[in-house]
């Protein structure tokens, strides 16, 4: 404690600092970058286990027969139904199927209000189908929840979910006739994906939703403890895909995904992540740690991070995490040429996995719920991760601080003597020290601008570090510190202000002009570039208005001292909501934003403003949007798909947000986009 | 066998006898060798009676294993001849109607199912919440509340043998109870101490099942403890088997072995502790089985397994006539006041006075 205490050896430290900060930093994110993304090495993660004792996960023999006969004969009729009409999805006949079976079995009607209103005002109206299966030894205090989604075959774009349906309805009539179950299971069936799921959630709790506009549920068990949400064809799959990612980055319980990897593996059934097959070396200690593994098992993490980072939820699952029910989906994947699983092979590690989570005694709490998975087996926990992610943001953290002692040096200077020879030898010991180091050399030059500005003060830093500290008068100090804040409160107001903007301006701009005869996404787009382009520009306006000169004439080491402490806290915040979405802004904005600084050469300005808009939220959603699609015949197509992907992902951003309160966008536009327009302002300032 | 010392003590009045040891070696003595050993073999142990307290402390459906563990030490008690007025059952979690049990009001413990072992007769004395330390402990040393009925005390004296098996979650010097408390290895010797203080036990075997469990006998002090245990500190006693059909751990490792092993003693047997304490080399146990003897006072080879895992019923039936001696009651006995409803009719105003349950002279 005394380090920080004495102030001599707090003179020490900020010496060390001022000396080497621009080191320092470097090597803290160099370190934090190479460490993180070094994670995926195999003998730097750790192999999944169970915490859980619960589970018992695939001690129970199966109780289904061999051979699942309903199964395929549910999956024939409904086939039929299906073919009937393509368009629609089949809620009257599974209604009355579940109905035959003897189960409680309800609907729940939905509507969805369209957020822009001005643009279409059409309301959106769905169906919900549950039934429950009442446990017969307990009374309905916990559920357990089977969820498929209902899609029609037109719907070409999505996996069909047939196969899940009728297995849904075969497990049913099996999971009826036991008498051990100590939970309800409800059979849930959601029209639209994700919307028809928020709406029952909604319902189940009784929660209300501004843009869902759910109806009652007419029954219900208890506090639903986990949901398995399947994704299956009507054809035999040939391997398992298990998302996880749920709304917000939020992720289910490791154990409830290390459940459902060892009981398709029971199965012999292939399980995978994000498509990703994995090399059985990896999983197993001996030899996974070729470069071959590594890179596979980089890119499944990157992947998974990609998807994490989004916020948006990858399947029906996403959404009953936001209640705390553990949940992931399972899709069922058919690739030519590879073993296939059939649906009696799926039903049984459904049943076994129901079976499991039929053992719980308490909600999932054992294992990690902050975690990233190289491979399905492996994984990588908070506390792998968080300290190289913490040496990244450092980064940009260090010269935040350093900057703000620079700042908060300059009332200490108007206070010393004004001694031309101190400040020689000071010069003269710094040039010893740092020559090659041409950062504190401007810094010096800085020191001189403000000199000339303030006559009388020219006292360098190294005096006071050398111990001289002087006694200075507080108010004079406070006087000082104001008015430099007072300088960039107008560019801080100003990024702040524009960052609400951008993100009210889509709604806002779809009310104030009702009828343009353009499509919501494109709405959007262009609003949201319209703020982008017209935030380019502030500086300029500022600059105007600032002083004659043609300058900003403000501090720019405390804004951007400011700047660089709210990123930091911006980012380490996000870090412990959304871990991937906070490494990929800090992986690419801290560089660029540590780096930024005024100066007179107008090319190297042009460069740091070019980085800038790199960096920018515009340009990476657009990033984000090309490399989502890029395996492109040419690099024109690139660009055009690439421009169409982002318009829906922002698209899609902005609706998440308005429906299932999904906060990515909010974070973009109200808290990263500020906080870069505060960077923005920087190069525009002159440096004398 | 012991016919001919008998008569020597024809005094005492009855022919089935509870001995008691201190009044009997000065008999012994003064007999001829051949006669020595035929009692020796016959009264060697000293105890009259036995009692049996049997503790399961885990409670889950995934502990299944625990309680099968218990119910099936219970079964074998009883079935060496401890009747269930003196076995004290201490059973955290009501297994056998666990809504995820598949085979609803049974407990097994094999994955045959063969035995049932929560079959038609079994008296639970602490269930569920019951079993807290606190009722441990005051079950042992006999600190119950008044209100407590006999069939939930532990009603033993100094002539008492007691087996005391325990199983659950255990660690370095502690054993689970539920899922909030735990007995301590030094709170366990203090509680036996008390129990030797209180003249509650002639001899008490310790038997447990527990992960580190011999960390659990390792603070003993009192006299005539004997102790096993599943495992050394720092090993972990492990489970012997699933029943898939179940879906749990079934039975562990050391009580399955020890069963296995009580299954062929019978009432009669002569199977000593020595032998028992052999059951379940490390190649079947995995963890080491660990057993504690300084505390005892004889020899283990010497000492019968019934001695603990038995009820007393040393009958002998004697083909001639035994003549008893006419006993002398003292002039002012109270006997002597006593009257039939006829003979004091005419005295109405005698108080009528109970006799004493124990004759006097007896004592």
């Amino acid at each position: 404690m005394g380090f920080l205490t004495d102030e001599k050896q707090r003179g020490r430290l900020i010496t060390l600092l001022e000396r080497h900060h621009h080191k320092l930093s470097l090597l803290s994110y160099i370190i934090g970058l190479g460490g993180f993304l070094a994670l995926a090495y195999q003998p730097l993660n750790a192999s999944t286990y169970f915490s859980e004792n619960a589970l018992l996960p695939g001690l129970v023999e199966t109780e289904l027969p061999r051979t699942l006969d309903s199964a395929t004969v549910y999956r024939k009729e409904l086939e039929e139904e299906m073919k009937t009409d393509t368009k629609l999805s089949p809620h009257k006949w599974i209604y009355s199927k579940f109905r035959e079976l003897g189960l409680e079995t309800f609907t729940q009607n939905f509507s969805v209000v369209y957020p822009f209103k001005s643009v279409s005002a059409r309301v959106v109206a769905g169906e919900n189908v549950y039934s429950i299966l009442r446990a017969r030894r307990t009374a309905s205090t916990e559920a357990l929840v089977l969820s498929v989604p209902l899609r029609p075959l037109a719907n070409k774009a999505k996996t069909g979910t047939g196969g899940g349906i009728a297995l849904a309805l075969a497990l049913a009539k099996e999971f009826k006739q036991k008498p051990y179950w100590s939970k309800d299971i409800i059979f849930l069936f959601t029209d639209f994906d994700e919307i028809g799921a928020m709406a029952w959630l909604d319902g189940y709790h009784q929660t209300d939703s501004q843009y869902i506009i759910a109806n009652d549920l007419e029954g219900r068990s208890g506090a639903i403890i986990a949901a398995i949400n399947l994704e299956l064809p009507l054809e035999n799959v040939n391997y398992f895909n298990v998302k996880l990612e749920g709304l917000n980055g939020q992720l289910p319980n490791l154990d409830l995904v290390n459940l459902v990897v060892k009981l398709c593996r029971r199965e012999r059934a292939q399980v995978m992540l994000h498509h990703m097959s994995e090399d059985r070396g990896y999983i197993h200690s001996e030899h996974g740690d070729t470069f071959k593994d590594y890179k596979q098992a980089l890119s499944t993490m990157l992947k998974m991070m990609w998807y994490q980072a989004s916020g948006a939820p990858s399947g029906n699952h996403g959404l009953f995490q936001k209640f705390h029910i553990e949940s992931v989906s399972l899709e069922g994947v058919v690739k030519k040429g590879q073993r296939q699983s059939d649906i009696h092979a799926t039903a049984k590690i459904i049943e076994g996995i129901f079976r499991s989570l039929n053992n719980l005694l308490e909600r999932f709490h054992q294992s990690f719920f902050f975690y990233l998975l190289p491979s399905t087996s492996r994984y990588v926990s908070i506390g792998m991760y968080m300290p190289w992610f913490g040496l990244m943001a450092l980064a940009g953290l260090i010269q935040g601080i350093v900057l703000w002692l620079a700042t908060s040096e300059d009332p200490n200077k108007q206070e010393g003597e004004p001694l031309a020879s101190s400040k020689e030898t000071s010069d003269a010991t710094m040039e010893n020290k740092d020559k090659l180091d041409e950062s504190i050399s401007e810094r010096e030059k800085d020191n001189n601008a403000i000199t000339r500005e303030s006559p009388g003060a020219s006292e360098d830093d190294k005096v006071q570090d050398s111990g001289d500290i002087k006694d200075i008068p507080e108010d004079q100090e406070e006087k000082n510190g104001k008015k430099d804040l007072v300088s960039i409160v107008p560019v801080i107001l100003v990024a702040m202000l524009l960052g609400w903007m951008a993100h009210q301006g889509p709604e806002l701009l779809t009310r104030i002009m009702p009828r343009f005869r353009i499509q919501t996404e494109d709405m959007i787009l262009y609003s949201m570039l319209a703020i982008f382009t017209a935030a380019l520009v502030y500086p300029k306006l500022m600059k105007k208005k600032a002083s004659e000169s043609n300058i900003l004439n403000l501090n720019w080491k405390l804004l951007k001292s400011v700047a660089l402490v709210l990123q930091t806290l911006a980012l380490t915040s996000l870090s412990l909501m959304n871990i991937s979405l906070a490494f990929f802004l800090t992986a690419l904005m801290v560089p660029v934003t540590t780096l930024v600084r005024p100066c007179n050469n107008r090319f190297l300005r042009l460069l740091q403003m070019a980085a800038l808009v790199l960096v920018s939220p515009m340009s990476l959603m657009l990033m984000v949007g090309i490399i989502s699609s890029v395996p492109q015949d040419s690099p024109l197509e690139l660009i055009t798909q690439g421009f169409a992907n982002s318009k829906e992902l922002i698209f899609l951003g902005v609706m998440d947000a308005h429906l299932f309160n999904a906060w990515t966008e909010t974070v973009i536009t109200a808290v990263v986009f500020p906080v870069w327009l505060m960077f923005w302002a920087i190069p525009w300032i002159d440096s004398n | 066998m012991a016919t001919p010392c008998i008569n020597k003590f024809s005094r005492l009045t009855a022919v089935v006898f509870i001995f008691s040891i201190s009044c009997f070696q000065g008999f012994v003595y003064s007999n001829s060798a051949t006669n020595v050993d035929s009692v020796e073999d016959f009264f060697k142990s000293g105890h009259t009676n036995n009692w049996a307290v049997l503790v399961d402390t885990s409670r889950f459906w995934f502990n299944y294993r625990h309680v099968a563990n218990v119910l099936s030490v219970y079964r074998s008690v009883k079935r060496l001849g401890i009747p269930d007025s003196q076995i004290i059952l201490m059973v955290a979690d009501d297994m056998a109607c666990n809504p995820r049990n598949p085979r609803p009001a049974t407990v097994f413990n094999n994955a045959n199912q063969n035995i049932n072992v929560y079959g038609d007769d079994v008296e639970v004395d602490y269930r569920g919440y019951e079993v807290t330390v606190e009722n441990f402990i005051r079950v042992l040393t006999g600190r119950l509340p008044p209100s407590t009925p006999r069939s939930k005390r532990l009603l033993s004296d100094e002539r008492s043998n007691i087996l005391v098996y325990m199983t659950g979650h255990g660690g370095d010097g502690f054993l689970k109870f539920q899922d909030a408390e735990e007995v301590s290895s030094v709170e366990l010797a203090d509680a036996f101490e008390q129990m030797w203080q209180k003249q509650r036990y002639h001899e008490l075997f310790f038997m447990i099942d527990t992960c580190q469990a011999e960390s659990m006998f390792q603070k003993f002090y009192s006299p005539n403890l004997l102790a096993v245990a599943s495992s050394r500190v720092g090993e972990d006693s492990l489970s012997h088997h699933v029943d898939p059909a179940l879906g749990v751990y079934v039975i562990d490792r050391y009580t399955y072995y020890a069963l296995e092993f009580l299954e062929t003693v019978k009432p009669g047997s002569k199977k000593t502790m020595a032998q028992f304490f052999k059951v379940c080399p490390k190649h079947h146990c995995i963890s080491t089985v660990s057993t504690r003897t300084d505390l005892f006072k004889r020899n283990v080879t010497d000492t019968l397994l019934t001695d603990f895992f038995g009820g007393v019923r040393n009958v002998e039936l004697l083909t001639e006539t035994v003549s008893l001696d006419k006993i002398d009651l003292p002039p002012n006995n109270d006997l002597t006041n006593s009257c039939s409803k006829d003979s004091c009719a005419t005295n109405e105003n005698t108080k009528f006075t109970f006799p004493d349950q124990i004759p006097k002279v007896l004592i």
